[in-house]
């Protein structure tokens, strides 16, 4: 990776989102393993486009949609040949056995909404966005996407309370 | 559970720090590089050879004809070189490409042998003493398993035309002076109107004249052996027999058939197919023949009718021949 590593600027805005995206590709994959590839691949994805980034501080939302788009493509793949790929679970690097588990609790049941309330939740909630940023990122409108926040607040609730779901 | 969490269930998301760090992304983003392009090159290495291989393929299906004879020859010098003593050399195998061959197809028209036949005028038909109106007469009283002969009554010099009943009756038709008597009355695509047997028990030795007459509004053909009392008659007239390389009068089979045995084939016969004298198809009829190298030819005819036919038969060579069926 000699081009991307000899560009100091690109690394430089890589740095300062690296941390949001890889803990937003960590709340929207099953697994650590997925989630590194989310962002390794949105990573390449965005050095080849870079050039067309004129504004750094659209960078955020510019990373953001890539992995975005890219998580919608792992999705389909994942439809596609879920039968054929394990979910494998990697250990998480947390110290705290308890805050794993309570973790590993929330990824369980945001794994089971559907993957655009998740990825609303997740933006707004986990990572802090404002509603405008995120429906530049995800499209849509303000009202819209309130509505499917308060949806996904309620499914997770929902889900979080009700212990058939857990384990299944 | 942590108490935060009953709160605010994605506390323990936030406050996670990031699993990985931004080396570990950029060592995975190289090694994903690496992997796509080691794919990629394996794709266009697969779609090469796969491209190259299909088109030797087709450049050896297409573009190269081994004939057999090269085959031959080939097969027998590798054979050759196989010995102890064969001297190490490879034997190139003649490939010959496809060569456009010009076929020059002859192709044979045939006239009707219906259109040989001259138009008779009144005076032949006065010099040969036809009466049609004695025909048309037996016509129509002639029965299915009645019989028309002709019969010479030498005491009085004259001939008549006797209808004989199946139970051995005869009744005369008509008496003339001696004159030649047609062998067959036909309408003019062939088809056999009535026949007349000789009392004498003689069969057609000549070749047949076919000379045009009209009964009642019928066009029909009197067919007469070409003897010499004939053309005496006909001297004058320009009533000839028909050009064929064979005729023959031929007595069915009971069961329909008739088999012909044709000397004088120019050359090894390709086709053989049966028609009327007007030159239409004589559907129904299957033609078989034998024929050894130019000898004689064995024809055999099915399901053939009583009447005139015409035999077309077209020979390897391009040479067509055509032989006149008289069929009783």
């Amino acid at each position: 990776m000699k081009g991307l590593r000899d560009d100091p600027a690109f690394l430089k805005i890589l740095e300062e989102h690296h941390d949001a995206l890889a803990r937003f590709a960590r709340s929207l994959t099953r697994s650590s393993e997925d989630a590194k590839d989310l962002v390794a691949e949105t990573i390449l994805k965005a050095y080849e486009s870079w050039s067309s980034v004129r504004e750094p501080a659209a960078a955020r939302t510019f990373f953001f949609r890539i992995a975005h788009r890219l998580y919608i493509r792992q999705n389909i793949r994942r439809k596609l040949f879920s039968p054929f790929i394990a979910d494998v679970e990697h250990a998480s690097n947390d110290p705290l056995p308890d805050r794993l588990t309570d973790a590993q609790l929330v990824r369980d049941a945001l794994q089971r909404m559907p993957a655009s309330q998740r990825e609303c939740l997740v933006l707004v909630d986990v990572l802090g966005w404002s509603l405008e940023d995120v429906v530049e990122v995800h499209g849509g409108t303000i009202g819209g996407l309130k509505a499917k926040l308060f949806r996904a607040r309620q499914e997770l609730k929902r889900r979080l309370t009700s212990g058939s779901d857990h384990g299944s | 559970m942590d108490p935060e969490m009953n709160i605010d269930p994605l506390a323990p998301l936030r406050n996670d720090s990031a699993t990985f760090s931004l080396a570990d992304s950029l060592v995975r983003a190289s090694d994903i590089r690496t992997r796509e392009a080691l794919l990629r090159r394996l794709v266009y290495v697969s779609l090469g050879f796969l491209s190259t291989a299909i088109l030797a393929w087709w450049f050896l299906s297409n573009s190269s004809v081994v004939s057999p004879m090269t085959k031959s020859v080939s097969a027998s010098v590798e054979t050759k070189a196989v010995g102890p003593i064969a001297p190490l050399m490879t034997t190139p195998i003649a490939r010959t490409r496809d060569a456009h061959i010009d076929v020059a197809i002859k192709k044979v028209t045939f006239r009707s042998l219906l259109d040989d036949v001259a138009e008779s005028s009144p005076a032949t038909l006065n010099s040969l003493d036809v009466d049609l109106q004695a025909y048309a007469e037996i016509r129509s009283m002639l029965g299915t398993s009645d019989r028309v002969v002709s019969v010479d009554n030498n005491a009085n010099r004259e001939t008549c035309l006797q209808i004989t009943c199946e139970g051995g009756d005869s009744r005369s038709i008509v008496c003339s002076a001696p004159a030649p008597s047609p062998i067959c009355v036909t309408r003019s695509n062939g088809e056999l109107v009535f026949a007349i047997e000789r009392s004498n028990s003689d069969v057609a030795r000549w070749p047949l004249v076919a000379v045009r007459a009209r009964i009642k509004n019928e066009d029909v053909l009197l067919w007469y052996e070409q003897a010499p009392a004939l053309l005496a008659k006909l001297r004058g007239s320009n009533l000839t027999s028909p050009e064929v390389s064979g005729q023959y009068l031929v007595l069915r089979r009971p069961n329909g058939s008739i088999v012909v045995e044709h000397h004088g084939a120019r050359e090894l016969w390709e086709t053989s197919t049966l028609y009327r004298m007007d030159g239409t198809l004589a559907t129904g009829s299957k033609v078989a023949w034998h024929q050894e190298q130019r000898a004689a030819v064995l024809i055999s005819v099915s399901d053939v009718l009583p009447g005139a036919y015409e035999l077309r038969s077209t020979c390897y060579n391009g040479e067509a021949e055509r032989i006149l069926l008289m069929v009783r």
